[in-house]
C-alpha cells in the first residue's frame, strides 16, 4: 500500500493568483493517494487570499479542469486557474 | 497544423487556408482586437498571458467538439499572447462549412467557449500608467 508515501506536485498559479502568491509556482508535497480536494485544503493553510481574496478560481490537474476528486500523483502539475478574460 | 498559442502577429491568411476546402460554401472569420476602454478606463494596450500548453489543448477540444456538433464544419483558432498595442488582433477565427447558417452558428459558439474556457489572461495597461489583471469577461 502507498497510505505512507509522500507525493510532490507542482502548482503554478496564473494572472491574479501568481500576483498573490508573489511567484508563480512551488512545490507541494501531500500525502498519497491525494485528490484536488487535499491539494487545494493544503494551499488554503498556505495562501490566505485563495477562496477569499481569490474568491472564484478553477484548479487543473495536468492540463485538464479537474474535479474535487481528481487524483494527482507524484509529479503532476496542478494549476491555479483565475477567471479566465482571454479573447 | 499550426500553433494555437502565438507570440507574433497571427498569420490570418494561413488560418483562413487552413479551413478552406472545395466543400466550403461559407467562409467567416473573428477578429478579436485591442479597445482603447474598458469598463470606463482608458486602456494603452493589453499583455495577454496564458497557460499555453493548456490552452493549446482547451482550443484544439473546441475545434474538435465543433466539428462534431456540426458535421462538415471546420474551425481554427489562433489566441496571440504578450504584449498587444490597441488595434491588433488578439484572437483570430477561421470557419468554413457548406452552406452560412452552420458556419455562423460554430463561429459565434466558438468565441463564445473560447472566453470562457480557455486559461488565457489580460494585464490592461491603462492610460495614466497603471495596470491590473482582468478577473473574468
Amino acid at each position: 500500500m502507498m497510505q505512507d508515501q509522500t507525493l510532490r506536485i507542482r502548482v503554478l498559479f496564473f494572472a491574479i493568483a501568481g500576483e498573490l502568491a508573489g511567484e508563480g509556482s512551488i512545490e507541494l508535497e501531500l500525502d498519497s493517494p491525494a485528490t484536488a480536494s487535499d491539494a487545494e485544503e493544503k494551499l488554503k493553510e498556505r495562501y490566505d487570499w485563495l477562496g477569499k481574496r481569490l474568491s472564484s478560481y478553477r484548479i487543473a490537474v495536468d492540463e485538464e479542469f479537474a474535479g474535487a476528486d481528481t487524483p494527482v500523483r507524484d509529479g503532476s502539475e496542478l494549476a491555479i486557474i483565475p477567471p479566465v478574460s482571454g479573447g | 497544423m499550426a500553433d494555437r498559442i502565438v507570440s507574433e502577429m497571427i498569420d490570418c491568411k494561413a488560418v483562413i487556408d487552413e479551413v478552406v476546402s472545395n466543400d466550403s460554401g461559407a467562409v467567416l472569420t473573428f477578429a478579436g482586437t485591442v479597445r482603447n476602454t474598458n469598463l470606463g478606463r482608458a486602456v494603452s494596450a493589453i499583455d495577454y498571458h496564458a497557460y499555453e500548453s493548456m490552452a493549446g489543448k482547451e482550443i484544439e477540444k473546441l475545434e474538435d467538439e465543433i466539428a462534431e456538433r456540426w458535421p462538415g464544419v471546420q474551425a481554427r483558432i489562433v489566441h496571440r499572447i504578450g504584449r498587444l498595442e490597441l488595434g491588433e488582433t488578439s484572437v483570430f477565427i477561421a470557419v468554413s462549412g457548406a452552406h452560412r447558417e452552420e458556419s455562423f452558428a460554430a463561429l459565434r459558439h466558438a468565441i463564445d467557449r473560447l472566453k470562457e474556457e480557455a486559461p488565457v489572461w489580460k494585464r490592461e495597461q491603462y492610460e495614466d500608467g497603471s495596470e491590473a489583471w482582468l478577473e473574468g469577461s
